[in-house]
């Protein structure tokens, strides 16, 4: 009776050390995900900073995209508005539709497109899609670790007990990969 | 109706399985051409194009730029990316080489890539100060771009190299990492902690001579005590103990200028 009871005691507390360490590998690999998320914003922060200096130099030369230039600026408020990730993600998608229309656009202003400022701002702009491209596909490397860590049995079981969900990762944006579209 | 509804769905599957696979195909390809790619000194000229002399004049002219402040430089020509986008591939060359020291991240890649036209100036995340994008764009396209457009590409590495050199030889380096304060001060407590532990178990024991030597021991050794510290020494001695050359931990998160000509 009473090596039954050291038996029941032994295996439940294997059981918690078990689900303790479940439990701190999940911490963990959320830490992760909450840092490379980080880094993402930091980088889309970096592009949302260039935006007042490429509006106003476009401006001078292609007084014609008013459309364009409005629509960036617009974009820019909504991203200093946006508190969540996902509404990061929206504002930081909308915005690089955004700046690939108006760098086709810039194709039609020879004079612009001359413009040493315009140059090193395109360099800067491009450096910063680049940065984003890396901490973008870092932080998803860290949310498939995560999301497959809380998904797999038996360590789900843990995860739905302390309530951790699956991540979002930061997919990118389809049409920017792409051409956009000339409506005449 | 709902046969044809089907038909749609399994023929965009088909398309969409068959795109993805091609995609894949060539990632693949590419990744596993990189991971072959050891890094072994600071001018890989995998293309072949600067010839024994002005390599080792390079890899001199390297060594010498970058002996003040331990920044690396690394050069580097590819026959062929092989189905890989320069940026992406320059940025994963770069982690796998971890050019720089570990926690300064003070390395830069310059990489150019024959059959694809492209050059990058990938650049760790210590000297994101000091080569803008911008810098590092007029850098592309001052030192650079012109002498492959006339292929001359063993000049366009060299002088790509010295214009990188001259910005990055006046740089000094503080460690990136935010500070370890917390680790500092857990390490400091546990110290005391121990330390007291000790002195209370020899004033019980009453053994006052030894004791005093004991209880300074943990004191003494403060190797706990600076753990940031410790890789780059290591590194730095690893480097000179092997006499090769090698990558120091650095860290790059995409910076720098890329382009075509």
């Amino acid at each position: 009776m009473k090596k039954g009871t050291i038996w029941a005691i032994a295996v439940v507390a294997v059981l918690v050390l078990w689900g303790l360490g479940q439990y701190n590998g999940m911490v963990g690999k959320d830490e992760a995900c909450n840092e490379a998320w980080g880094n993402v914003e930091s980088v889309l922060q970096r592009r949302f900073d260039l935006i007042p200096n490429l509006v106003n130099t476009v401006k001078g030369y292609a007084a014609h995209e008013k459309g364009t230039l409005e629509e960036i600026t617009r974009l820019r408020s909504q991203w200093g508005e946006a508190k969540t990730p996902e509404e990061k993600m929206a504002a930081a998608s909308g915005m690089e539709s955004a700046l690939a229309r108006l760098m086709v656009v810039v194709e039609n202003y020879p004079e612009l497109k001359a413009n040493e400022n315009f140059v090193r701002l395109q360099d800067e702009l491009s450096g910063t899609e680049n940065r984003i491209n890396v901490e973008r596909q870092r932080y998803n490397e860290s949310v498939k670790g995560y999301n497959t860590g809380i998904r797999k049995m038996p360590g789900a079981l843990i995860a739905r007990l302390a309530g951790f969900e699956t991540r979002k990762p930061f997919e990118a944006v389809e049409a920017a990969a792409t051409a956009p579209t000339v409506q005449f | 109706m709902r046969r044809a509804y089907r038909l749609v769905v399994v023929a965009a599957a088909a398309v969409w399985a068959a795109g993805a696979g091609v995609v894949w195909a060539g990632a693949a390809e590419s990744d596993a051409w990189r991971k072959g790619l050891a890094l072994e000194s600071p001018v890989m000229d995998y293309a072949g194009v600067l010839g024994p002399e002005r390599q080792a004049a390079l890899v001199e002219a390297i060594k010498a730029g970058t002996a003040s402040n331990g920044a690396q430089l690394v050069v580097a020509s590819l026959p062929s990316l092989k189905g890989g986008e320069i940026g992406d591939f320059a940025n994963k060359l770069f982690e796998q080489w971890q050019i720089g020291e570990k926690g300064k991240d003070n390395g830069v890649l310059l990489l150019l890539a024959l059959e694809e036209r492209q050059v990058d100036i990938e650049v760790g995340y210590g000297f994101e100060g000091a080569l803008s994008d911008a810098l590092c764009g007029r850098i592309r396209d001052e030192a650079i771009i012109p002498h492959c457009k006339e292929g001359d590409y063993a000049a366009a590495l060299e002088e790509g190299a010295a214009a990188l050199l001259k910005v990055m030889a006046g740089e000094v380096f503080a460690e990136r990492k935010k500070s370890n304060a917390g680790l500092y001060i857990f390490a400091g407590f546990f110290i005391l902690f121990v330390g007291l532990v000790v002195w209370s178990a020899c004033k019980g024991g009453g053994g006052e001579g030894d004791g005093s030597e004991e209880s300074l021991a943990p004191v003494k050794s403060p190797s706990r005590a600076t753990p940031g510290r410790s890789p780059v020494r290591h590194a730095g001695g690893g480097a000179r103990r092997g006499g090769g050359f090698h990558g120091h931990g650095g860290r790059s998160g995409g910076g720098g200028a890329r382009g075509g000509w």
